[in-house]
C-alpha cells in the first residue's frame, strides 16, 4: 500500500499514463481510498487542463470572417522578418562569406515555386523577345532595275 | 513541417553544405516551433525574437555535430532550450528577468509572493480561457530554469518522455521526477499569485 506521499509524487507519471499497470492500480486504490488524495489529484489535473488549453489556445488558427490584422496574431507567432534577421545576422558574422547576395536571401523569403515560375515568365519573354526583334533591320527591297530602254 | 526520415537525411546533408537555399527551407520549416518555444520560455517577446535567431545560426555553424541519432527537430528543441537556459541566467544576472512580463500586468507582487488580483468573489469562475493562461505564464516565469524547460518540452509543446531525455539528456526516471516536481512547483506559483488554493 502506498502512502499519501508517495501517491502525490506518482501524481504525473499516473496523469501521463506512464506508470506499470501494477503502479496504477496502486495509485486508484490508494486515490479510491482517500477523498483529500482525490481532491489533491483533481485540483492537479485541472491545473494540467489549463496547461493543455493555453497550449492549444496558442495554436488554434485564427477564426473571423474579417482578415487577420498583425494585431490578431497569436502572441507566439514568430515575427515575419525571423529569416531576415537570421541572414543578416549570418552575412555580418561570417564576414560576407554567406547571403552576400540578394538572389541567396530572396530564395528564402519567396516561396521556390514563384520564383521559379517569376524565371520561366521571363525566359520566355526573354525567347519572344529574340525571335521578333531581329538585331539587323531586313534589308530594303531592292529598287525595281529601270526598264531597258526600248529600241 | 514535419519532413520524413529521407527528405530530412537530405536536408541535413544540405545543410552540412552550408547551402543557403535549404538553410532558408529549414528556418521556414521550424520557426514557429522554435519561437513558440523560446517565448514560453523566457516569457519575453523581444528576447525571443533575439534568441530565436541565435538559435538558428547556432544550427547553421554547429550542424556538423549533428549526429542523426535523433530527429532534427529534437536536435533544434536541445539546442533551444541550452540557449534559453543560458539566457535565462544571464538575465538573471542582470537583474532584468521577469520585469516585461510580470511588472507590465501587476507581476510585481507576484514576484513578491503577494496575491497578482485580489481574491474573486467565485474562484471556480476565476480560472477560465484566458485569464488562466496568464496566471499560469506568470507562474512559469517564476520557475528555475531547469523545471520551465520540462513543463514548456511536456505540457505545452507536448513533447513524449522519450523527446524529452533526448533533449535534457536526463535518464526517463529523473524526467519523471523532476517533471513531478515541477508541475507541483507550478501549481504553488500559481496558488501564490492567485492567493488562493486551487479549485478541486
Amino acid at each position: 500500500m502506498l502512502t499519501d506521499d508517495e501517491v502525490r509524487d506518482l501524481f504525473s507519471a499516473y496523469h501521463d499514463r506512464e506508470l506499470s499497470p501494477e503502479r496504477t492500480e496502486a495509485v486508484r486504490a490508494a486515490l479510491d481510498a482517500s477523498a483529500p488524495l482525490q481532491r489533491e489529484y483533481a485540483a492537479f489535473g485541472r491545473m494540467l487542463d489549463g496547461l493543455s488549453a493555453m497550449a492549444a489556445a496558442a495554436e488554434a488558427p485564427l477564426s473571423g470572417a474579417s482578415a487577420p490584422k498583425a494585431a490578431d496574431a497569436p502572441k507566439d507567432a514568430p515575427p515575419p522578418d525571423l529569416l531576415e534577421g537570421v541572414q543578416r545576422r549570418l552575412q555580418k558574422r561570417s564576414g560576407g562569406r554567406f547571403y552576400a547576395d540578394g538572389w541567396s536571401r530572396l530564395a528564402g523569403i519567396l516561396p521556390l515555386e514563384l520564383i521559379a515560375t517569376l524565371v520561366l515568365i521571363a525566359l520566355v519573354i526573354a525567347y519572344a523577345a529574340m525571335t521578333m526583334v531581329s538585331p539587323h533591320p531586313a534589308p530594303a527591297p531592292a529598287p525595281a532595275a529601270p526598264a531597258a530602254p526600248s529600241p | 513541417m514535419t519532413l520524413d526520415v529521407e527528405a530530412e537525411r537530405a536536408l541535413v546533408e544540405r545543410l552540412r553544405r552550408r547551402d543557403e537555399a535549404a538553410f532558408n527551407l529549414f528556418v521556414r520549416a521550424y520557426q514557429a516551433k522554435v519561437f513558440s518555444l523560446v517565448q514560453r520560455m523566457l516569457g519575453n517577446r523581444a528576447e525571443a525574437e533575439d534568441l530565436a535567431q541565435e538559435v538558428f545560426i547556432t544550427v547553421f555553424r554547429s550542424i556538423d555535430s549533428f549526429r542523426g541519432d535523433a530527429r532534427l527537430g529534437t536536435w533544434l528543441y536541445r539546442v533551444a532550450i541550452n540557449h534559453c537556459k543560458n539566457r535565462i541566467k544571464y538575465l538573471d544576472r542582470r537583474v532584468t528577468r521577469g520585469h516585461d512580463a510580470l511588472e507590465d500586468e501587476g507581476g510585481k507582487a507576484l514576484t513578491e509572493g503577494g496575491p497578482v488580483m485580489s481574491r474573486p468573489d467565485r474562484p471556480d469562475e476565476s480560472m477560465q480561457g484566458a485569464e488562466m493562461a496568464r496566471v499560469i505564464e506568470r507562474a512559469l516565469g517564476l520557475l528555475e530554469e531547469e523545471h520551465r524547460a520540462l513543463v514548456v518540452l511536456r505540457d505545452l509543446e507536448g513533447l513524449s518522455y522519450e523527446e524529452i531525455m533526448t533533449i535534457t539528456g536526463l535518464p526517463e526516471g529523473t524526467v519523471k521526477s523532476r517533471l513531478h516536481r515541477a508541475r507541483a512547483a507550478l501549481r504553488e506559483a500559481i496558488e501564490r499569485g492567485l492567493g488562493y488554493k486551487l479549485p478541486e
